[in-house]
């Protein structure tokens, strides 16, 4: 089984970190916006809410990458991810409508990109893989291709 | 190529021209009014430019909407100013639907819906032709797939091998489309039809069918047995509008139960706790019937005269009280069928069918009614029926271990929890309640609700078919065959992972499991899950090869 690149933590850790910022902010506009005899919002609340938020994002990262893997297997493509519910999904290479590599610029920061396989079905109509080199990526995408082709699907619905 | 009716063209240009009309007149009023910009004149003038820039653009509109049914597409035209050139593949055409509101109705006209797989919304609508050209386009698509049906059986297949002998080739593809194989069709229903005498029937004029018409007693049943999701929330937008009826009615309940002789907003404060009590317990009981009869009401307008009927290898229904709607599903394109119970039918043994396809359902919002096949009758009709469409079956299923069911009783009994945990908290830190514990009276209720979840889930595999069943208020039984399964989703949360259970999902193309319609197997055993995981993706494989060698996927790919 495959993983996605290390370097991927960096990013689902940073933006854990920008989610616990945001929780702050939104404690701390709460506590100023509703009247002190109702509740207060003190700032050593504030701060424990960060804390917390940060920690929790960070471990909750660090988990989900540990539980990222997928693998090309023989008919279809394996996936298995996710901390607390785990979810796995295999996508038959018939069903592949078509192949995208995605690099948004954050994870071009990081040099890193995406991989989504697109289906016909409603609920697993997108799948991507993150973290992957961009060579990687590509080498992945015209593997996924290749193998959608020979399998020569119809139009897949 | 054509064009639309032209009585649609007037309804249009009053509709732009009014659009315009009052835009501009209203632009006028802002720049004379608050800005002061212009003299007084000036709104007439822009309202009436308005108008007049309306009807024309209604005008251009219509001349520049054109469609051609032409071979095998297709082909609308249409905009003014950003124009549209839209070719549509006959084959590719999951569904036509036809719908027609009171004032088309009057005048002869009906709105025409081509549904592709794909694409965020209907692909061609074509607003409105005549009937008897709705009716021709219907049949002109209908057709196409027939032919396309013969093509196949009779020339060379995609794999370029010559198809054995025409003859045979054909009885199998009819065998494959409509009965999905030998004997399946033997339910017993009026529908089924003799594979062998089909096929030369279609080859000149499609032969048709009644299959099903709903009575007017079964159309009181089913107001009944159904409940509308969005009859509460009718009510409660209504009832202001009634609001002088609803306070009499309330006022004379609660006054015969010996509570206050008026109810009114301002006389909440004076009342006695009994009598507070009497007003809340009628408001609710009064809420709740007012919510049946709405339900019973939106259901019957729904279905009112549902027919179904069975043309060549199409199902064809009507239904509809003020708007009519009448659709085509092609049975091969039929991707899940789906058993739906409701309590109270399953109690007097009646099921309704639904057929799901690739394409989005006309008319009705909620997606349930979009491809109703048959909306009541008794279970052994509707399992008839269902078998008689193709490769879908029935079979007993089998429910979840033993241990999911406390699964589900501690998820109901965390309701009651949280609720007296919130309440203790506003007690607390708020107000004083008394009462904050009375939640708790309904961790009585929990092991019946989880008895009940765990006892109308289950699953089941087949030859041909992976069937999920779930709900206890609409209980649906789907059957998904093998060769539509797009993707196979397994999820194990902790709490599965806990009691060593999971849930698999077969994931399809058809529209339902947008509305959270999946097939999926709650809660089996986590060995049953992988199996089942496997079983799902072989035979996605095997029987796609099989229906390829057999020429039923071959050169008629492009119709599925």
């Amino acid at each position: 089984m495959e993983r996605p690149h290390s370097r991927v933590r960096l990013l689902w850790i940073g933006r854990a970190l920008l989610t616990a910022a945001v929780l702050a902010v939104v404690a701390f506009v709460v506590g100023r916006v509703v009247p002190e005899r109702f509740f207060t919002v003190s700032t050593a609340l504030v701060a424990a809410i960060w804390v917390a938020a940060t920690l929790l994002g960070a471990v909750h990262a660090l988990l989900y990458y540990r539980s990222w893997r997928f693998e090309i297997q023989d008919d279809a493509l394996y996936l298995v991810r996710g901390v607390v519910t785990e979810v796995e999904t295999a996508v038959p290479y018939v069903r592949v409508q078509h192949v995208d590599t995605q690099r948004g610029p954050v994870e071009r920061l990081v040099g890193l990109s995406s991989l989504v396989v697109y289906t016909a079905g409603t609920r697993g109509a997108d799948i991507s893989i993150p973290g992957l080199t961009p060579e990687r990526a590509n080498r992945l995408r015209e593997r996924l291709r290749d193998l959608a082709i020979e399998s020569e699907g119809s139009d897949a619905v | 190529m054509r064009r639309l009716h032209p009585l649609s063209a007037v309804q249009r240009v009053i509709g732009t021209a009014f659009q315009f009309g009052s835009t501009g007149f209203f632009l006028g009023v802002m720049l004379t009014g608050p800005l002061g910009l212009a003299p007084f004149w000036v709104t007439f003038a822009l309202g009436g430019a308005g108008l007049l820039g309306g009807a024309a653009y209604g005008v251009a509109r219509y001349l520049r909407f054109t469609y051609e049914t032409a071979g095998d597409t297709l082909a609308v035209s249409s905009g003014v100013f950003n124009r549209q050139e839209r070719e549509i593949p006959l084959g590719r055409v999951q569904n036509v639907d036809v719908s027609r509101n009171l004032i088309q109705r009057a005048l002869g006209l009906a709105v025409v819906n081509f549904e592709t797989a794909g694409g965020g919304s209907t692909e061609a609508v074509l607003n409105a032709v005549d009937l008897a050209e709705a009716r021709r386009l219907q049949e002109f698509v209908a057709a196409h797939g027939r032919e396309a049906v013969e093509e196949a059986s009779g020339t060379i297949s995609e794999d370029g091998e010559s198809a054995p002998s025409t003859a045979s080739a054909g009885a199998d593809r009819a065998g494959a489309v409509e009965t999905g194989g030998d004997g399946a069709a033997g339910g017993g229903v009026a529908c089924d039809a003799s594979s062998d005498g089909a096929t030369t029937a279609r080859r000149r004029s499609p032969e048709e069918e009644d299959l099903y018409r709903l009575d007017h007693a079964d159309l009181l049943r089913l107001g009944a047995m159904t409940a509308k999701p969005g009859a509460p929330v009718l009510v409660v937008v209504g009832t202001p509008f009634f609001g002088d009826l609803a306070l009499a009615v309330l006022s004379a309940t609660t006054a015969a139960l010996g509570g206050p002789e008026t109810v009114a907003f301002e006389l909440l404060p004076t009342y006695s706790p009994t009598e507070l009590a009497i007003v809340v317990a009628v408001t609710l009981v009064e809420f709740a019937l007012a919510t049946l009869v709405v339900s019973a009401v939106l259901t019957m307008i729904e279905f009112y005269d549902f027919r179904l009927r069975r043309v060549g290898d199409e199902l064809r229904y009507e239904r509809g009280f003020l708007n009519r709607y009448s659709g085509s599903i092609p049975v091969e394109k039929i991707q899940t069928v789906s058993i739906k119970e409701t309590a109270p039918m399953r109690a007097l043994g009646y099921a309704g069918l639904s057929v799901e396809t690739a394409g989005y359902g006309p008319g009705a919002n909620d997606g349930q009614a979009s491809n109703t096949a048959i909306p009541l009758d008794d279970r052994a009709t509707v399992t008839a029926l269902a078998e008689s469409l193709g490769e879908f079956e029935t079979p007993a299923v089998e429910r979840p271990p033993r241990r999911a069911r406390r699964r589900y009783v501690v998820r109901f009994a965390l309701l009651p929890l949280a609720l007296t945990a919130a309440l203790l908290l506003v007690d607390r830190l708020l107000v004083g309640v008394g009462w904050w514990y009375a939640p708790l009276a309904l961790l009585v209720l929990a092991p019946v609700a989880g008895h009940l979840t765990w006892k109308h889930r289950g699953h089941a595999t087949t030859d041909d078919v992976f069937v999920a069943r779930s709900g206890f208020w609409t209980r649906t039984t789907r059957a998904v065959p093998y060769y539509r399964v797009q993707t196979v989703i397994g999820s194990r949360s902790v709490f599965q992972r806990y009691r060593d259970l999971a849930s698999v999902t077969a994931d399809t193309a058809s529209t339902s499991s947008l509305m959270g319609g999946d097939a999926t197997a709650h809660d089996v055993d986590d060995a049953t899950a992988r199996a089942l995981h496997d079983a799902l993706r072989t035979r996605l494989g095997e029987d796609i090869q099989r229906r390829r060698a057999e020429g039923s996927d071959g050169s008629t790919d492009a119709l599925r």
